[in-house]
């Protein structure tokens, strides 16, 4: 199964297992996400909270929509922008979603599971950054791929 | 002038949220205990000495748990891993200034009675590394 690692901004503190000592944790791992029933739930709402906003960005005909960089792959900070550019994405749902994807899917130091006080510690510009390469490398890879 | 008391803190150990009885969190910080004793310099001339117990350089904490599954599991769990525990006690005043206490080596020194009662707790005590 892969599994992809995103650099913190912003180190968090955290305990490796059996050590009774606390470590800096600077980056997280996350794994693909399998088929098991609440991983496919939330990963489901990812992709169709993407579509609404692909659809309204491309009825805009933004010129910064996905559409547009279609030569090029869109990276995880276009995505996220263009999800809270629409306003047919309930994003303060989708950022509750992806915490709760990444206790199941993340790890910190590729050591520790994520666990709500590491998740709570991180910053909101690691945790949108987490969220966008978690879509562009897993979630949203074969649409990406096909547009 | 007001004192806002922290009294609804909230508890972490090895990064997992422990749920706890209200009122029940105590810290001690292990900065030791201090004794003083009076000395005489002759001709009516007093002076102290000030002396310090490092036996008593480690810190204490104190809570309680709520005697629900999860909860025996964690606390099970966390007294087989002897002095491998972090604990993390975090409070919030209204003006949201931050006051954190972790307990590095953590270890749960008394044999937990679970009450298995109405409104049963599980009292926990712990000792550890000197809190900075």
């Amino acid at each position: 199964m892969s599994k992809i690692t995103v650099e913190l901004t912003k180190s968090v503190k955290f305990t490796p297992d059996n050590t009774g000592e606390q470590a800096d944790g600077k980056f997280i791992t996350l794994r693909e996400p399998t088929a098991k029933p609440k991983e496919l739930k939330i990963c489901s709402f990812f992709k169709q909270e993407f579509f609404k906003a692909a659809a309204a960005s491309s009825k805009d005909n933004k010129t910064d929509d996905i559409e547009s960089h279609k030569e090029e792959s869109a990276t995880g900070s276009q995505i996220i922008y263009m999800m809270y550019s629409s306003v047919n994405t309930d994003m303060p749902k989708v950022m509750e979603k992806a915490k709760e994807l990444f206790k199941l899917v993340g790890k910190i130091e590729d050591k520790r599971q994520l666990t709500d006080p590491i998740l709570d510690s991180l910053s909101q510009d690691d945790i949108e950054n987490l969220l966008g390469e978690f879509l562009v490398n897993f979630t949203l890879r074969s649409v990406l791929s096909s547009l | 002038m007001t004192a806002t008391i922290i009294s609804d803190p909230q508890v972490t150990v090895n990064d997992e949220l422990w749920l706890v009885k209200a009122n029940s969190v105590a810290v001690t910080k292990g900065l030791g205990e201090t004794s003083v004793m009076g000395l005489s310099a002759g001709g009516a001339q007093g002076a102290i000495s000030i002396s310090q117990n490092s036996e008593t350089k480690f810190s204490k904490l104190k809570f309680e748990v709520p005697s629900d599954t999860t909860h025996i599991n964690l606390v099970t769990n966390a007294k087989k891993r002897g002095a491998n525990n972090v604990v993390v006690v975090a409070g919030l005043d209204p003006e949201q200034n931050q006051v954190t206490f972790t307990q590095t080596s953590a270890t749960i020194t008394n044999d937990p009675e679970i009450n298995l009662v109405q409104d049963g707790m599980i009292p926990l005590e712990w000792a550890g590394s000197p809190i900075p």
